[in-house]
């Protein structure tokens, strides 16, 4: 096992990394920007490094201060979480150069699997049936001839983009520039390894279904069961549920045979995440990413197998814990991602500070959240604030058991997308699966999942509150002729009761 | 207390406050009632928690600039606000500002025995200008101030009271 291990991530996964790697005995370091000060990350690592800020304001994935951190520290090992520089494969490079592991997949494997169109290519060959797309396209004139074989509506994506960055939807012919344009932007901004770019066809009402795994360095693999994605905004996930339930059994341990072979032949150790994508009968084969998910929480709290530990485990030279057939596959989770933003309006940042923060909690619910009541809530990195997590022994009862803990849970200070989960898991949509990225990203859709909860009662009791603030304030603002309306005998009797009141 | 609120449809709101200490009312939407206390405020005053029939509800106002209402949340569910009718709450006018310079009051209730200047008259400060029974002994009273004598208010022999104007001095 490590000893020392530097956290390059921040939020919330930097805090279940810290206490991963203190769970399993060793130093968690961490890294942190000026507003992240007070994050749990910070407060419960054992040594926390203020980062300089830098020229691009994105000191998390400045790569030259956070190895020379790293080497200076001594630390054995990096883990990047997701995001920033989880899939950048200079990082790795130079880390590994100074003899310090990181939780990437082998470096050829890393390579591999930040390349989309090369790892389709591998898994077509092992029998998966791969989504409609093109080669890497270094230039607008190959995206161009791309776009015309492949047909719309179709999507733009950045070679080497993770966490819904580096991608664009394009309807038509004549929005096929501009979203060029917007992606290659994007690979420069999020530090990606390359300016390529590739076509891929779209499929808006397919089910987003995706495979975590884990491989450890003498060749044991366990599949676990497969989540479902397809509640996105911005091709980041909200709502994840596992099992997903959208696969036959028969479909499923095919999949996974073929998983166990592209796995194989990658050579990718540690944890990865086999995604694919279901439309009807046919089920299409994504990509792979070769680090720790944000939802990586909701298959936890299903098998009862902490997967972060065991990625960290691995890269240390431990065998897994666990064996395939131990998995534990009963019941279902859903996980709903909160986040500071403003699902009426486009999901615009709200950051502010947190005022109400009352979160749910109970037998089978899980939360997971690094901010307090009163904490600052800065948005320039992941607006996400909270996850929660319940699990039930069917969909059904996890369902009932998500409405009930989402109607208890009340956020002010800042907007949030609650009140939308909230009325996404009260939706007939919702229970029927009809719910995908399309239906989301439409704000119509959205205003008429929100206004479906409003009952006749809350609207009379919306109305009941804004005549008593109207007449609460004009009281205050005439008190004397308030006082003149009560008869006096009230005041008296008030007054007595008032007095006497018992003091607890 | 009356309002008519419009969220999905127009709301007739009738408001009764129960006790003046506790925050507490019945308030009526159309046919239905509630049993409304507020138990929380906002340091800026406004409402922050209710409680309505026995359920504990916490509350967002929105308001514009001008300060009208416009958005209520429940639970982060926006309701557009409409104030339809405002009835003020005040059922009397503001009484007139009463003090005049040259109003002379009785300092004390009693009988008028004499009056002392006739209208027209100019007094000096302190001059003695109404002469008053009270308590089995006679009082007089003082000008406040120099000037005419412009009414005289009160006969011989009314009985007054505290306060009661007597005679003005312009």
């Amino acid at each position: 096992m490590f000893s020392r291990v530097l956290i390059a991530n921040r939020g919330l996964i930097q805090a279940n990394c810290v206490r991963a790697v203190q769970e399993l005995g060793a130093k968690a370091i961490t890294i942190f920007e000026d507003e992240d000060r007070n994050s749990a990350g910070v407060r419960n690592a054992d040594e926390s490094y203020e980062l300089k800020s830098t020229s691009s304001g994105r000191a998390y994935a400045d790569i030259e201060q956070i190895v020379e951190l790293a080497v200076t520290l001594g630390v054995d090992a990096v883990h990047s979480g997701y995001g920033f520089l989880a899939q950048n494969a200079e990082f790795t490079r130079q880390l590994r150069k100074h003899g310090i592991t990181t939780m990437a997949p082998e470096l050829e494997g890393a390579m591999s699997l930040a390349n989309r169109p090369f790892v389709k290519e591998r898994a077509r060959r092992l029998g998966l049936k791969i989504l409609p797309g093109s080669k890497k396209c270094s230039d607008y004139d190959s995206v161009q001839s791309a776009a015309k074989s492949i047909g719309y509506p179709l999507l733009v994506k950045a070679t080497h983009g993770y966490g819904g960055k580096g991608l664009r939807v394009v309807q038509t012919e004549d929005e096929l520039q501009s979203a060029y344009n917007f992606v290659l932007a994007q690979c420069h901004k999020f530090s990606m390894n390359s300016k390529e770019v590739f076509v891929e066809k779209f499929f808006e009402k397919a089910h987003h279904v995706e495979f975590p795994v884990l491989r450890d360095h003498h060749r044991n693999i366990i599949i676990f069961p497969e989540q479902w994605c397809s509640i996105q905004r911005r091709f980041q996930k909200l709502l994840v549920e596992t099992p997903s339930r959208v696969i036959n059994e028969e479909k499923r341990v095919r999949i996974e045979r073929i998983i166990r072979k592209v796995v194989n032949r990658l050579n990718a150790t540690g944890f990865v995440s086999v995604v694919f994508l279901v439309d009807g009968e046919d089920i299409y084969f994504l990509k792979v990413n070769g680090y720790i998910q944000p939802f990586y929480t909701a298959t936890t709290h299903l098998t009862g197998v902490d997967l972060l530990k065991e990625q960290i485990r691995i890269f240390s030279g431990d065998p897994l814990t666990v064996r395939q057939e131990q998995l534990n596959r009963n019941g279902h989770v859903i996980s709903v991602s909160i986040c500071a933003e403003d699902p009426i309006n486009n999901f615009t940042p709200c950051p502010g500070i947190i005022n109400r923060f009352y979160l749910p909690f109970g037998q089978g619910i899980n939360i997971q959240t690094n901010y307090f009541s009163g904490d600052n809530v800065a948005t320039f990195y992941d607006p996400m604030i909270a996850k929660i997590l319940v699990r039930d022994s069917s969909r059904d009862a996890a369902i009932k058991k998500m409405q009930v803990a989402l109607n208890n849970c009340y956020i002010d200070g800042i907007k949030t997308n609650l009140p939308l989960m909230r009325a996404i898991l009260n939706s007939r949509e919702f229970e029927a699966r009809e719910l995908n990225i399309a239906y989301i990203s439409n704000r119509a859709n959205r205003l008429k999942l929100m206004d479906s909860l409003k009952t006749d009662e809350d609207n009379e009791i919306a109305a009941l509150v804004a005549g008593l603030s109207l007449h609460h304030e004009s009281n205050v603002a005439n008190p004397v002729e308030t006082l003149r309306n009560i008869p006096k005998t009230t005041i008296w009797n008030s007054a007595a009761r008032w007095i006497n009141r018992k003091k607890f | 207390m009356d309002y008519v609120i419009k969220t999905d449809k127009s709301h007739s709101i009738q408001i009764e406050k129960e006790t003046s200490l506790s925050d507490s009312y019945r308030i009526k939407v159309g046919e239905n009632s509630y049993q409304v206390s507020i138990i929380e405020f906002h340091p800026n005053g406004q409402i922050k928690t209710l409680v309505v029939n026995q359920q504990i509800i916490p509350v967002d106002i929105e308001k514009q600039a001008d300060g009208s209402l416009t958005t209520v949340f429940l639970k982060g569910i926006p309701y557009d606000i409409e104030v339809e009718k405002k009835k003020s709450i005040l059922t009397r006018p503001a009484a007139p500002i009463r003090v005049i310079c040259g109003d002379i009051r009785s300092s004390l209730p009693g009988q008028v025995l004499d009056i002392l200047v006739n209208l027209g008259d100019e007094v000096k400060k302190g001059q003695p200008v109404v002469l008053l029974e009270s308590m089995k002994m006679e009082n007089e009273i003082l000008s406040p101030k120099s000037g005419t004598v412009i009414e005289i208010l009160v006969e011989i022999g009314q009985n007054v009271k505290k306060n009661d104007n007597l005679i003005v001095i312009g």
